[in-house]
């Protein structure tokens, strides 16, 4: 696809305005007039002698389609010094989620010839901060070339949009609590079985096909007799992250730091996956809503973790399309395995994610919800474009506060229903959100007696 | 790079100042003229630096020119001739300027090497407007009967600046 030269408006009022004066001076006798429009001929003249023939080529590429969020790319183009080309500028449009750098994106070039008038490539190269995590358009992208006194100008016919992924950043998490159903067969947590592991469980006498390194020799030769100790096994547990992407509620605003209800469930999957899988877990992930279907099995080792960060940054919210609802019945059908801990993170207004919590607790599942709806719109009094943009309701914003009011004693009859089957509700607040639940749960756990 | 600050201002420098210039120089051969001609020069200045690439750039050209041509008669001395090429110096500083301000992005820094070569060139076409009113004063100097010599003289002038040009541009 290629494009011609074009005389621009300027060449137009260049000759229009210097013949004219020609013709008048010449007309009426006024050689000052006739003088006057000279220059603006020569104008012409030298656009015209120095026109570019050929549209020149031009080669553009990202030097990366992931990146991480809150860092940049660079969208880079060469324009073929063709005889004639002058100057480029190229424009690369930002929007909400992407910054350019320069802010307005728009970059000019210049060609540098040697003696001979060979000329390499004109390079340009716009940056563009990813503000936001997500899959984010990038463009379009233009370029254009003038010739000297921008007599004729050249627009690139190829207008190039470009899909980069834009991978969150994981939150702050700690836990000291052990999960509580640890069942793998590596890992740091303690089994209630003796086992191979390296914390002590008891000293006993020595029987046969004990090692020899497990002999405790102060009190074999306190007692006279070979005693050995055993230790409890190590195990690994596995975590199954499920992030409510049905709504988003909330603003992201990258300047006050304010972030939306599936913002925070992105960071907190983020933070839980690094820390369990640093403690040798495994952890999955499925992403309820949006358009394209987002589970990752349950793994461990440091490979899931990037895994894990990229599949969140294709979480968005849902756009309620048939195939989205048949998308989210198969996933919230999906067997989750014996043992397993589910945290499922939801600004909880939405009835499914919950539904399906107290379902896998009254199946014999640790369930855990972690709420993520914003401080802001969860009490207090929200600005009145929140309620707007929560309700949709655009018009009143009365009703749009009464309507929300009323999603609010839903969303507190949700969480009741919640902790009467069993799910405890918690709200996240970074490092040990989840250890008094977890403690909570192993207590239990052990208080049930359930052989784990 | 010069920054879009400072190159933008430049521009609109040279037009302000093409400006006042045709202003002075209509305004010192017809003063009455002056009450008609600055409101005009304003709006179409403003209208021109706003849409740089649109009518008004081209409204502008025809003030300034028509300012002065209304103004002044026609020239006899040298110091008419040396006010009608710096007039045409105006008139093209003032394209020139719009053109720039046309073709570049308003937040875009220019690269040193663009700046230079718009400087260079605008000065070369100024200068082909000082050598047609050159050819004016000798022209006008010349007895009625030496008329052919002098327009073979115009035409050799122009046929060396084509050659010049296209001596200049032929490594572009």
């Amino acid at each position: 696809m290629t494009a011609r030269w074009r005389p621009t408006r300027a060449l137009g009022r260049a000759a229009a305005v210097g013949l004219a004066m020609l013709a008048f001076g010449a007309g009426l006798g006024r050689g000052d007039l006739a003088v006057a429009g000279v220059p603006l001929l020569a104008v012409v003249v030298w656009s015209l002698v120095t026109a570019p023939r050929h549209a020149p080529r031009i080669t553009s590429r990202l030097d990366t389609r992931v990146v991480r969020e809150g860092e940049s790319l660079t969208w880079r183009v060469d324009v073929e010094s063709v005889p004639g080309l002058r100057d480029v500028v190229a424009h690369l449009a930002g929007d909400r989620w992407t910054r350019t750098v320069p802010v307005h994106g728009h970059v000019a070039a210049t060609v540098e010839r040697a003696r001979d008038g060979s000329a390499p490539d004109t390079p340009v190269a716009i940056s563009a901060e990813a503000v936001r995590w997500g899959v984010r358009r990038l463009g379009p992208a233009q370029v254009v070339a003038f010739s000297d006194l921008a007599g004729f100008a050249w627009v690139s016919p190829e207008q190039r949009v470009e899909s980069v992924s834009s991978v969150p950043r994981p939150g702050l998490f700690a836990s000291r609590a052990a999960l509580p159903h640890p069942v793998g067969l590596v890992g740091q947590h303690r089994s209630t079985r003796p086992g191979s592991g390296t914390e002590l469980a008891d000293i006993r006498a020595f029987r046969t096909g004990d090692r020899l390194r497990r002999i405790h020799w102060p009190v074999s030769l306190r007692t006279g007799t070979l005693h050995v100790t055993t230790a409890y096994a190590d195990q690994d547990a596995e975590v199954r992250l499920v992030v409510d992407g049905l709504r988003d509620l909330g603003e992201h605003d990258a300047t006050t730091g304010a972030s939306s209800s599936l913002d925070t469930a992105v960071e907190a999957a983020g933070a839980l996956a690094a820390h369990y899988l640093s403690t040798g877990d495994r952890v999955g992930l499925s992403v309820l809503g949006g358009a394209g279907l987002v589970e990752v099995p349950a793994v461990g080792g440091s490979h899931q973790l990037t895994r894990l960060l990229l599949a969140l940054g294709r979480a968005e919210p849902s756009t309620g399309t048939i195939g989205e609802e048949r998308a989210l019945r198969a996933q919230l059908g999906r067997a989750v395995p014996p043992g397993a801990v589910v945290v499922i993170l939801s600004a909880l207004v939405s009835a499914e994610p919950l539904a399906h919590a107290v379902r896998l607790a009254r199946s014999g599942h640790v369930v855990i919800v972690v709420d993520t709806l914003p401080e802001s719109l969860g009490g207090g009094h929200p600005a009145p474009e929140e309620l707007r943009a929560a309700t949709g309701v655009e018009d009143d914003d009365r009703t749009a506060s009464l309507v929300w009011r009323l999603r609010l004693l839903d969303r507190e009859r949700e969480v009741r229903r919640c902790a009467a089957a069993g799910v405890p509700v918690v709200r996240w607040r970074g490092p040990g959100s989840l250890d008094l639940v977890l403690r909570g749960v192993g207590r239990r756990a052990r208080g049930a007696g359930t052989p784990r | 790079m010069t920054p879009a600050a400072r190159w933008r201002r430049a521009a609109l420098g040279v037009v302000v100042g093409a400006d006042v210039l045709v202003l002075l120089v209509a305004g010192v051969a017809l003063p009455g003229l002056l009450p008609f001609l600055v409101p005009l020069l304003v709006v179409a200045t403003a209208w021109a630096l706003h849409r740089p690439a649109g009518w008004g750039a081209l409204t502008l050209l025809v003030l300034q020119v028509v300012g002065v041509g209304v103004a002044r008669e026609a020239p006899v001395s040298l110091t008419d001739w040396a006010l009608a090429a710096v007039t045409g110096a105006a008139v093209v500083g003032t394209h020139l300027a719009l053109s720039m301000l046309a073709a570049y992005p308003p937040g875009a820094a220019l690269p040193d090497a663009a700046v230079r070569r718009w400087v260079t060139q605008g000065f070369v076409v100024a200068t082909v407007g000082g050598i047609a009113a050159g050819i004016g004063v000798v022209g006008s100097s010349t007895p009625a009967g030496a008329g052919p010599w002098v327009l073979a003289a115009a035409f050799l002038l122009v046929a060396g600046t084509a050659a010049l040009v296209w001596r200049a541009t032929r490594t572009r």
